[in-house]
């Protein structure tokens, strides 16, 4: 039975300087931990095609509590005022706000998520955070695998192989082959170009070090991955074959949708996207890990360590 | 800044007040009519910076969301152009009540633009001027434009829901927009009023159409059109500082 939605906004921060907007069930308390969603990208709070404020009605329905606000300088936050570079100011930024939630509203466990950028903020706040007790990763960066090569290679075989592409696009091949002889990135239909390079040993590192802490370590993750960064990842197990001696298998879902687009821009493909979260908060575990209320309310322990 | 709800319970809108910095001099407050779905996500930030420079020179300035869009209430298929209009009234409501001003202005783009003039006709001894940003003066073409991408049968289709740019868009919602004209006969805009073109804008106003208020050209890059990948817009530097003249 949905509970209905209410919604307040709120500025959160150490200088109340970053707009949030919280989503709660309109009757009844609050079930487990509070949902966080960080910006994709630099769009603001609304998400893509508004998808941020459709599923954060959705988890209110259900009786979650919801919060998606914008990142110092993007959509209406103010600028952070102090020197830190913009992955620390990003991080700290995040901290804040679940300061000023627990705060104002005594919450003290958080699932944070987000597309993009935002996926990998969520994983990486959550790799140094332990209020994080989960993460909800849509399009998160993942470094390639000899599988996404092979799988790249084959696809753009039968993609040249097509008469029309045979037709228009030798020219077009010839100029890609030249383009990358020669370093030079193309934008082109293998989709937007991707945020980060991830095929250096350095980045493939952090990222192993950040899963580890974060999932293997840490809470439940939830891997929603598209079909729309193609040049990012191609099939449904390329997070578990990037970092094979880390045991995320087990607490990470994924979800592969290859043909949904980076930003999701069908409805119908949204409400798939958005049920899949719903029934992955309901069947993780996160819920049992929100800490027991200080009055010995029924909310269990998160486990030792 | 200051975030807020406003309007009724059953048609509750979200908006955001940037108070006009004290000591500068303090001027009509604006009201900032956003463009519809991936156009008002693309322009936020162009909007934003027009609004924290309205603050900075003295301005009460209010960005507010229609219903059924960014943060207010409503579904994305609840959303009609009679009820924006009526929208964009309750926000101009909103705006004299939380100022105590007389008069404001209104800054709208795109499809703001047209519905801020339509809205503001009845409104004269509120609205001091409308400042029409790229309007669209043609639903049928800027329908049309939205539309490009989508496979033709389907958008020929006269019922159901198209995706539209990554918006639910009604049958009803599209003839009402396909319906959508500026005339200048009805528009009757306050003598303070200005039109900003700043590129060839299919359904958009060009030399010689009928105007309701002097047409300016200020060749920019068009906010509500994606910058490379990012997913938002570039950033108009000559048309913020004409925006920024016109306040003055």
């Amino acid at each position: 039975m949905s509970l209905g939605h209410a919604e307040s906004a709120v500025l959160l921060g150490s200088r109340s300087s970053m707009l949030a907007i919280v989503s709660r069930p309109a009757r009844g308390a609050i079930r487990g931990p509070v949902v966080v969603l960080l910006n994709a990208g630099i769009l603001h709070r609304v998400g893509p095609n508004r998808m941020y404020v459709t599923l954060a009605r959705r988890l209110a329905a259900e009786g979650r509590a919801c919060v998606r606000f914008d990142l110092s300088g993007i959509g209406d936050s103010e600028a952070r005022t102090d020197a830190m570079p913009p992955i620390d100011g990003s991080m700290a930024d995040i901290r804040e706000v679940l300061d000023s939630l627990a705060s104002k509203f005594g919450w003290k466990a958080f699932v944070l998520g987000g597309l993009c950028g935002g996926a990998n903020f969520a994983v990486m706040a959550a790799a140094i955070d332990r209020r994080i007790v989960g993460t909800i990763l849509i399009d998160p960066s993942i470094p390639p695998t000899a599988r996404y090569q092979r799988r790249r290679v084959v696809a753009r075989m039968v993609r040249l192989a097509h008469p029309r592409v045979l037709a228009n696009g030798l020219p077009k091949a010839v100029r890609r082959l030249r383009a990358r002889l020669e370093g030079v990135r193309l934008d082109d239909d293998d989709g937007p170009p991707i945020p980060v390079p991830l095929d250096s040993p350095e980045m493939h590192a952090y990222l192993r070090r950040t899963y580890r802490a974060a999932v293997v370590e840490g809470g439940p993750c939830l891997a929603v991955l598209t079909g729309g960064l193609p040049r990012q990842h191609n099939y449904s197990r390329q997070l578990f074959d990037a970092f094979p001696d880390l045991p995320l298998e087990a607490r990470t879902r994924v979800e592969w949708y290859p043909e949904f687009a980076h930003t999701v821009d069908r409805e119908s493909q949204r409400t798939v996207l958005i049920d899949a979260v719903i029934d992955w908060l309901a069947t993780s575990g996160v819920d049992e890990r929100v800490p027991q209320a200080e009055d010995g309310g029924a909310q269990t322990r998160p486990p030792p360590g | 800044m200051t975030p807020l709800y406003f309007g009724t319970r059953d048609r509750r809108l979200f908006g955001l007040l940037r108070e006009g910095a004290r000591g500068a001099r303090r001027g009509a407050p604006v009201l900032l009519c956003p463009p519809w779905g991936q156009e008002g996500i693309r322009a936020h930030r162009a909007l934003r910076l027009v609004a924290r420079a309205a603050a900075e020179a003295g301005h009460d300035a209010f960005q507010f969301d229609y219903f059924g869009t960014g943060d207010s209430d409503g579904d994305c298929l609840d959303g009609t152009l009679d009820g924006w209009r009526t929208d964009i009234g309750t926000a101009i409501e909103e705006l004299i009540d939380s100022t105590g001003a007389r008069q404001v202005r209104v800054v709208g783009l795109r499809l703001g633009a047209t519905l801020a003039a339509q809205a503001c006709r009845e409104r004269r001894d509120e609205v001091g001027g409308v400042l029409l940003w790229d309007p669209v003066v043609d639903g049928a073409a800027y329908l049309r434009d939205l539309c490009r991408d989508v496979a033709p049968a389907q958008a020929a289709s006269a019922e159901g829901v198209l995706d539209v740019m990554g918006f639910p868009l009604t049958s009803a919602f599209r003839r009402s927009l396909e319906q959508l004209k500026l005339d200048a006969a009805e528009a009757r805009l306050p003598g303070r009023s200005l039109a900003i073109v700043s590129g060839d804008v299919p359904g958009g106003l060009h030399a010689g159409h009928v105007e309701p208020c002097p047409v300016e050209r200020v060749e920019d890059v068009a906010p509500w059109v994606e910058d490379r990948n990012l997913g938002a817009g570039a950033v108009p530097a000559r048309v913020l500082r004409r925006i920024a003249e016109w306040l003055e």
